[in-house]
């Protein structure tokens, strides 16, 4: 399920216009059907409330899933190119051998700076778990995803980041003095994206702005900038001098080298050129958002799960709906054989009982998107997947946009529409003379 | 797909003959065996109630019992999540990681030195020769072109005779299980290019016991293992695990230093985990701080803890997942079947204000008619509850022998209902129906029989 498709969009056009017609064509007595729906308002009230609920809960989980994979879209670009070790199909099991390496950045589809320095980034890619504990005094642990950088500048204009205003680079060194006391050792300057200066400050009350410190591993870090990376997988990272990361985690070797080019047919080709032709070391070279797009493997669990808890939530809905139309049918007997008595057509009683149930249900959908509208910016961590034993840990900003809530109103006029056309379907088939004894 | 649409109407035709059929035949026997001529009538308008509009009680019970089995079924996954993060108290099987980096990675020299360590503890203390295990991590795919999901190969290069004295859950196995169990090990023994594969892993790569398979490593790129599979782990919590001879894979290891004139770079690294199985907590104590100590172990420094203390690190991850699953949406489908029971309990009552009415004229007080309204909805949301359970527990855990996640590297392989859902079914459905129905049976109770009976024709 493709969110960013405009199905929804033409989906709910052709329904709108299904009602509109049948309001308009069928001659429904709408009125007395709106009127019912006050009159009776502790029932109605009890059936929107639930479709509210229901369509809440749902469009918070569609909202989850379009925000993995939107930070799965927007991470990679498509004209940079990923240089692993043969046969890593993730950068935490890659390990580049660096003198045979060292040359891929020189291949003339590699774009240059004006410096004619080549756009290449030599990285080495870390996750840490570390033991924090709260302001509370609660034990708990954190994912920490390290990238260690030769030339931070140089990566992000790879990587098309920037810092946000007030930042800095991190030095040459990487490393600065936070000493509070002569002696004390100095910490790892750090660049951080926006989503784990959140992660990170959460238990300080605040995000972490330049010049927090925080404690990683074995050592201290000062931030010395923000990254502006909202909605890619660098948002949850922390960037340092790649030698610095490297010793403090030994993790002495390159994992990955991210190269520029001009653009996606470009990137293509010179992945292809540096899988077949590069001899000195075997290298997997990989379209930067390819690479991303194969992290969706918990999108698809979670998209699945999703659809699982959507369907019975929304047939359980349904049921809902069903009793009540049932019982509005059964206690308007009288009333649907005057209206037959005086010459309203059986389809105009069908349609008549089938869009009170479907005003019911737009109704609670209205209000169950609104509901969900307030966790929008909301942000939660989870984990990215190719599947394959390792991953990514992101920080999500839930974004419930229209395509969202679009989703989540048809959601809730298909449950009206299934609950709805039994009862209208039984109101129909009265005849006059049974209605009225 | 199929199978879970199938299931949802068998749920929803199960709980519906429960309810229709089964509860008024209940009711109807304790009908002739109760004492009190109260309690009698009320049985007989329970029953009559329930049959009343067959179409409404069986759509309500419907209602109630999918989502029950929302529920049923986050509990059940989360319940599997916390015991298996849950630190036991008798537990003296440990495993020592490195402490930082995720997946662990040590130098394979940190194996003979960690056995050292254990046996350098003093007597009584010291763990047997047969309670330690060395854990090499080795991934790979069988088809390095395709790189599906299914192709991929999560393998754990180990001593094979520690497989028997190591592994859990493989003790009270069936005799016969165990028989053919102990002659894979032995084969695995015997051959040191032998794979012993889970039996979901086995029908994913589509092969069979004595075939070949080629793996082409990706986190220790440039080796690649030509592995027979020699035997099978018995069903169980082992499906998707494959495991080697260690020797093989370090014999490959120091054969690309041959051919390539260098080490390989997970040389250094290949150690994932060391197991040890402890005396006693003084034991457990007394290495924890020597395996700890930055002085002894430093690139990287490690950790010492049990098994449940290293799920609960992948855990974590989803936490935020988990914690909306545990209380955000449980609470959500509890409010649903609150107003549907509610909805329900109010047009029930609605319809029956003559007969409150009467019930009143006669005599009953307004605590007699809040527990007639009470009591119909909560047998109804009790009996959907139980039919729900009933028929979630008998689909996952007889047919279809629990369900089963894909994820190799944690023990979720098989996850089963437990027997207590046959009693959380019916109290959350008691329950919600419970609450949902006190506004209407306080509605009920203030009936104003004079204005009922005066519509009475």
């Amino acid at each position: 399920m493709d969110f960013a498709f405009p199905t929804q969009f033409v989906l709910a056009g052709c329904v709108a216009i299904a009602f509109a017609a049948v309001v308009i064509c069928v001659k429904v007595p709408f009125r007395y059907n709106l009127r019912h729906l006050l009159v009776r308002w502790r029932t109605t009230l009890l059936t929107t409330l639930a479709f509210t609920v229901v369509v809440g809960v749902q469009t918070v989980m569609l909202a989850f899933v379009k925000s993995m994979q939107q930070i799965v879209a927007r991470s990679g670009q498509p004209w940079n190119v990923m240089v692993l070790s043969d046969g890593a199909t993730d950068e935490i099991y890659s390990n580049l051998d660096y003198p045979g390496v060292r040359n891929v950045e020189l291949n003339p589809l590699v774009l240059k700076d004006r410096q004619g320095v080549s756009l290449a980034s030599w990285e080495v890619y870390v996750v840490i778990n570390q033991p924090m504990v709260s302001a509370e005094g609660k034990r708990n642990r954190r994912f920490i995803s390290f990238r260690g950088l030769e030339d931070a500048e140089r990566a992000a204009a790879v990587h098309g980041l920037e810092l946000l205003p007030g930042g800095a680079w991190f030095s040459a060194t990487g490393v600065q003095s936070v000493a509070a006391s002569p002696g004390e050792a100095s910490a790892i300057q750090a660049v951080i994206g926006e989503g784990c200066a959140r992660e990170l400050g959460r238990d300080r009350g605040g995000p972490l702005s330049v010049g927090d410190v925080f404690e990683a591993g074995p050592r201290r870090w000062v931030v010395v900038g923000v990254m502006k990376s909202a909605g890619t997988t660098f948002d949850s990272e922390v960037w340092a001098n790649r030698r610095q990361v490297g010793q403090t985690f030994h993790r002495e070797r390159h994992t990955t080298l991210t190269l520029r080019t001009a653009d996606a047919a470009a990137a293509r080709e010179l992945a292809g050129d540096l899988n077949e032709n590069y001899h000195e070391s075997p290298v997997h070279a990989v379209v930067e958002s390819d690479y991303y797009s194969k992290l969706n493997d918990t999108n698809r669990q979670f998209l699945g799960a999703a659809i699982v808890v959507t369907v019975i939530l929304c047939v359980g809905g349904a049921f809902g709906t069903m009793n009540t139309m049932f019982a509005a049918v059964a206690l308007r007997r009288r009333e649907i054989g005057v209206l037959r008595i005086l010459g309203f057509r059986r389809r105009q009683i069908l349609a008549s009982f089938f869009l009170e149930a479907v005003v019911m249900s737009t109704v609670g959908g209205v209000l169950g998107c609104a509901l969900a509208t307030l966790v929008d910016g909301w942000t939660t961590t989870s984990i990215l997947s190719g599947g394959q034993g390792a991953g990514k840990s992101v920080v999500l900003r839930l974004s419930v946009d229209g395509n969202v809530l679009l989703t989540g109103m048809l959601i809730a006029v298909g449950m009206g529409t299934f609950g709805g056309l039994a009862p209208a379907v039984a109101a129909m088939r009265l005849r006059p003379s049974q209605a009225m004894r | 797909m199929l199978f879970m649409v199938l299931s949802g109407l068998g749920l929803v035709a199960g709980v519906a003959l429960l309810v229709l059929v089964v509860l008024p035949a209940i009711l109807g026997g304790l009908k002739v065996v109760a004492t009190g001529r109260r309690l009698r009538f009320f049985l007989v308008l329970s029953q009559r109630s329930l049959h009343r509009n067959p179409v409404r009680t069986g759509v309500t019970a419907c209602a109630i019992s999918l989502l029950v089995a929302v529920v049923l079924a986050v509990w059940v996954v989360l319940g599997a999540l916390d015991r298996s993060t849950q630190k036991k108290a008798e537990d003296m099987k440990f495993i020592v990681r490195a402490r930082y980096t995720i997946p662990s990675e040590m130098p394979l020299a940190y194996a003979s030195r960690l056995e050292r360590e254990c046996q350098e503890l003093p007597a009584g203390l010291r763990p047997k020769p047969e309670d330690t295990m060395i854990w090499q991590l080795y991934m790979g795919t069988v088809d390095p072109v395709r790189r599906a999901r299914e192709d991929f190969v999560v393998c754990f290069a180990l001593d094979p005779p520690k497989i028997l004295t190591m592994m859990d859950n493989l003790e009270n196995l069936p005799p016969d299980e165990d028989a053919a169990f102990r002659e894979s090990v032995a084969r695995l023994e015997a051959n040191r290019q032998g794979v012993m594969v889970g039996r979901r892993r086995l029908r994913m790569l589509n092969k069979q016991v004595g075939d070949r398979i080629r793996i082409t490593g990706t986190n220790h790129p440039g080796i690649d293992l030509e592995l027979t599979i020699v035997g099978l782990f018995p069903p169980g919590r082992y499906e998707p695990t494959a495991v080697i001879h260690r020797d093989y894979l370090n014999a490959a290891l120091d054969q690309y230093a041959r051919r390539c004139g260098v080490r390989h770079p997970m040389a250094e690294r290949t150690l994932a985990l060391f197991w040890v199985r402890v005396p006693n907590r003084a034991a457990a104590e007394l290495l924890a701080s020597r395996v700890q100590d930055p002085a002894r172990f430093s690139a990287p420094p490690l950790i010492m803890e049990t098994p449940s203390s290293g799920i609960a690190v992948f855990v974590e991850g989803y936490r935020d997942l988990i914690w909306a699953m545990r209380w955000p949406l449980v609470s959500a489908v509890l409010l649903t079947m609150v107003l549907i029971g509610a909805n329900t309990v109010s047009i029930n009552v609605r319809e029956r204000d003559t007969e409150v009415g009467v019930l009143k004229a006669l005599g009953y007080t307004p605590l007699h008619v809040a527990t007639l309204v009470v009591g119909e909805a909560v047998l109804v949301g009790a009996a959907s509850g139980l039919g729900c359970a009933g028929i979630f527990y008998l689909a996952v855990n007889q047919y279809l022998g629990g369900a089963r996640f894909t994820e190799p590297m944690v023990d979720f392989s098989q996850l089963t209902v437990p027997t207590a859902a046959l009693w959380w079914g019916p109290a959350i459905g008691a329950g919600t129906a419970l609450v949902g129905s006190i506004g209407s049976a306080w509605s009920a109770c203030r009936v104003n029989v004079a204005a009922v009976l005066g519509r009475v024709k």
